[in-house]
């Protein structure tokens, strides 16, 4: 069977003190000042960020208490003193650690005061709430020699997520003194120093439960010890150098370099090659260690939101019910979205930006006709339009928020993945793409897993292809302009579309590049819960907010540019120097409907940005007046079928220039030209193929 | 149990045919705690194991972009990020599955 890492030489005699000779850090003086009570016992507050050390460090200590740093370090050192029962003694506040792997500042401070200064008894405090993962900083912290006893901290907070710590059961499986905490109320400190005073008194009742190192590394350890033990070091430091060894930890890795004699740490470092994932052991031994002890000591972890979202799960990640599901969510969100703000985004255009333009042209009346020109249909029916479009921004982002909030949106890549699985296709270059459903940058770089360059090369150019929230809500704003009360249907429709034609193109990138390959990739999927208002609240803000700075600044000067270009010169629309560029594009617009040069105007608009063919189309077809919102005016020079055509290309359009540039850096420029070219293609070439298709069904024309 | 593998090693081998794992399927695979796997995760992750896509930050490099924030969602960075095998990891999942 297993061996305990370390056993005591004899179980009735007091642990040895270690010298470790080999592990002393860097500077001696690495631990606090001069203690106030030298000859008084020791005690270290040890413990994960946040659980609480200082507040139990200020319970007890009060006014006598020294704040200072850590010699040479910018890490803050607490000291201080108390007295308990007539007794005095010294109490140090040791930095935040998860681990003992000396992977930061902390860590480090925190394990060489541990191994040099030797406290009397360290006093783990530990997070009920997540009891296991401070648990891996108590299996860490047995491994030294000091004796320890634990407080449970955040009892409170664990009995609102609904896990019950029993501490008695706790303490009998580690072997370790637990006493039960809520330091911010006082409760429980002084039972928890008691039980520091009574071990400190008599070390010899140490005898914890230590997690074990499976016997097949025994032999390794073994070997370590003995090939640094030419020294006189003691028994137990050299274990515990030779596990730390054999973990890979890089200081004492150092330290044992620079005290043997070259030859010999060329063995060393052969014996360790050789153990490379001995590492996967040791960690393994704790996990298993810390799963015991939680499965003794804890009761029902979160037992109603865990069956409550087994059960949703069930159907949200089922690979074809949870597509379904994606859909109809979406549908549901855009319907809520278009039938609560499309009201009052007509509102704000027929009411308040009529009656502003109104009153810009009583005001006006004396004024050139550039002056009005400029104000009524570039910044009011410019501007002013794109302005009208907040209300649905703001609903659709406070959904989408809570959407997230929820946990509901991370089960969309889940589902897509699961999805082409179950057609067989395990491809390697899904998930990358999928990753895009928050944002279109992500996949561009998760493509760096695909080692192939070719491989790689093709997914970073369907990344753009997938619907990020940016275009969800470009969507969002611009079919209520083309198909008022119809929108959602449509939005649903295109958005449906384009998961097809990602799907069709991973087939294709899968077939031609990756010749089945697979990897398999982990995600947490969050436990459902209710939507957090503050959080939702913000998320709307930002978006909101940032919207609201660019259509003032951004979109109100492209607006004057785009109205200038079509009155120049001479003050007519139809022979400016725009109408002259749309009309010479009329061919091209014409395939996919487009007959009117203002809208192909409106389409190359959204290069600059996508709100700018809003801004475009209010400026070319005038301030909007009573009864004739954007919708209405768009519908009377185009039919529905051009109308989703142009709304495909819009949205397949160039993406943005953060995925653009993103493109340039994990490429070269030759490809970030092939990639806006090709959908520059693929998107004026969906709608052509949209238009035609749907008049040879005979739909929407 | 000494002929069992480790923790971490049967965590790795589950990963060694493709496709998408819930932390939560793996944890039941496991009969561990999702908070369990999600720290051997980590863990893995730091020691080269597994490697994160992607990062899920967008904001760097979109200063002009009127959706940045967007990218953002709520609540996404206190999640662990989608993580894949790298090859030292490849090498272990093959040898133990
Ligand atoms: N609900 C609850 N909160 C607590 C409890 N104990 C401490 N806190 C709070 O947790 C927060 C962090 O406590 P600290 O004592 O500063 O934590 P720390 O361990 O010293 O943290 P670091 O110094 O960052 O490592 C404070 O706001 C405390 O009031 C408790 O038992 N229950
Ligand atoms: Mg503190």
């Amino acid at each position: 069977m297993t061996q305990p890492l370390r056993q005591p030489v004899t179980p009735t005699r007091p642990l040895p003190r270690p010298n470790l000779r080999l592990v002393q850090p860097a500077c001696h003086d690495a631990g606090p000042g001069a203690l106030p009570h030298p000859e008084a016992l020791t005690f270290a507050l040890v413990g994960q960020p946040n659980v609480g050390k200082s507040t139990v460090f200020n319970m007890l200590t009060g006014l006598n208490q020294h704040v200072g740093n850590w010699p040479g370090k910018t890490v803050e050192q607490k000291t201080g003193t108390f007295r308990f029962d007539g007794a005095a003694a010294n109490l140090v506040d040791l930095p935040g650690t998860y681990s003992l792997t000396a992977n930061s500042e902390e860590e480090r401070i925190a394990r060489d005061y541990l191994i040099s200064q030797r406290p009397d008894v360290a006093i783990a405090v530990v997070n009920a709430a997540a009891l296991e993962r401070s648990l891996y900083l108590v299996a860490e912290l047995l491994a030294l020699d000091t004796p320890l006893v634990i407080g449970l901290n955040m009892s409170d907070v664990a009995a609102q997520h609904g896990i019950h710590v029993e501490p008695h059961v706790l303490e009998a499986a580690l072997g370790v003194p637990v006493v039960p905490l809520v330091a911010a109320r006082n409760e429980g400190i002084r039972d928890l120093v008691a039980a520091a005073f009574k071990l400190a008194y008599d070390p010899a009742a140490f005898r914890p439960n230590r997690p074990v190192i499976r016997p097949e590394h025994q032999p390794v350890l073994e070997q370590l010890v003995e090939m640094m033990g030419g020294c006189a070091c003691d028994r137990y430091a050299a274990d515990w150098s030779a596990m730390k060894l054999l973990e890979g930890d890089a200081e004492v890795t150092a330290q044992v370099k620079g005290s043997v004699a070259p030859e010999l740490w060329n063995e060393i470092h052969k014996v360790l090659l050789q153990h490379e994932d001995a590492y996967l052991d040791i960690a393994g031994g704790r996990y298993e260690w810390i799963g015991r002890m939680v499965r003794a000591a804890v009761t029902q972890p979160r037992a109603g939101a865990v069956t409550l979202t087994d059960r949703i799960d069930r159907v949200a990640t089922h690979p074809v019910f949870g597509l379904g599901l994606l859909l109809a969510i979406f549908g549901l969100a855009f319907a809520l979205t278009y039938a609560v703000a499309t009201p009052l985004a007509e509102w704000l255009s027929e009411v308040v930006l009529g009656g502003l333009a109104g009153l810009a042209a009583t005001l006006l009346a004396g004024a050139p006709a550039w002056v009005s020109g400029l104000v009524i249909d570039g910044f009011i029916g410019g501007a002013g339009t794109v302005l009208t479009f907040l209300p649905i921004l703001a609903i659709f982002f406070a959904l989408l928020g809570a959407l997230e909030d929820v946990g509901y949106l991370a089960r969309g890549a889940y589902v897509m993945d699961r999805f082409m699985h179950l057609m067989g296709l395990h491809g390697k270059s899904f998930l990358p793409l999928f990753l895009g459903f928050g944002c279109n940058v992500p996949a561009v770089m998760g493509a760096r897993i695909l080692e192939e360059r070719r491989a790689r090369f093709l997914t970073i150019l369907l990344a753009p292809l997938v619907p990020c929230t940016a275009r969800l809500a470009v969507l969002a704003f611009l079919t209520p302009a083309f198909f008022g009360s119809r929108a959602a249907l449509v939005t649903l429709g295109l958005v449906a579309l384009n998961l097809v034609v990602l799907a069709v193109a991973g087939i294709v990138v899968n077939k031609v590049a990756f010749k089945g390959e697979q990897t398999a990739f982990i995600m947490e999927l969050p436990l459902y819960h209710a939507p957090n208002l503050r959080t939702v609240g913000l998320y709307v803000w930002n978006n909101t907010s940032s919207f609201l700075k660019k259509a003032g600044t951004f979109i109100l000067l492209s607006s004057a540019v785009v109205w200038a270009l079509s009155n120049l010169p001479g003050g007519n629309p139809e022979t400016s120097i725009l109408a002259m560029f749309g009309k010479a594009l009329e061919p091209l617009g014409a395939l996919m409907g487009l007959d009117d040069w203002r809208m192909i105007v409106a389409l190359l608009s959204s290069f600059f940005a996508k709100e700018n063919t809003i801004a475009t189309l209010g400026v070319l077809f005038g301030a909007p007046e009573a009864g004739a919102s954007l919708a209405t005016q768009v519908s009377a020079v185009m039919v529905p079928a051009a109308s989703v055509a142009f709304l495909a290309a819009a949205m397949l359009f160039i993406p943005c220039l953060a995925t653009v540039a993103t493109i340039k850096q994990e490429t070269n420029w030759k490809w970030m030209w092939i990639s806006v070219g090709l959908l520059l293609a693929i998107s004026l070439g969906a709608g052509v193929v949209i238009y035609q298709g749907l008049r040879l069904i005979g739909v929407g024309v | 149990m000494s002929g069992e593998l480790s923790l971490p090693i049967r965590l790795l081998g589950l990963l060694s045919y493709g496709g998408i794992r819930s932390t939560s399927d793996l944890a039941k695979r496991l009969g561990v705690s999702e908070a369990m796997v999600g720290m051997m995760a980590e863990d893995l992750t730091r020691r080269g194991y597994l490697q994160a896509l992607g990062g899920g930050d967008c904001s760097t490099g979109c200063g002009g972009c009127a959706v940045v924030s967007q990218c953002k969602l709520p609540g996404a960075e206190d999640r662990l990020p989608l993580l894949a095998l790298t090859e030292k990891g490849k090498l272990v999942a093959a040898s133990s599955a």
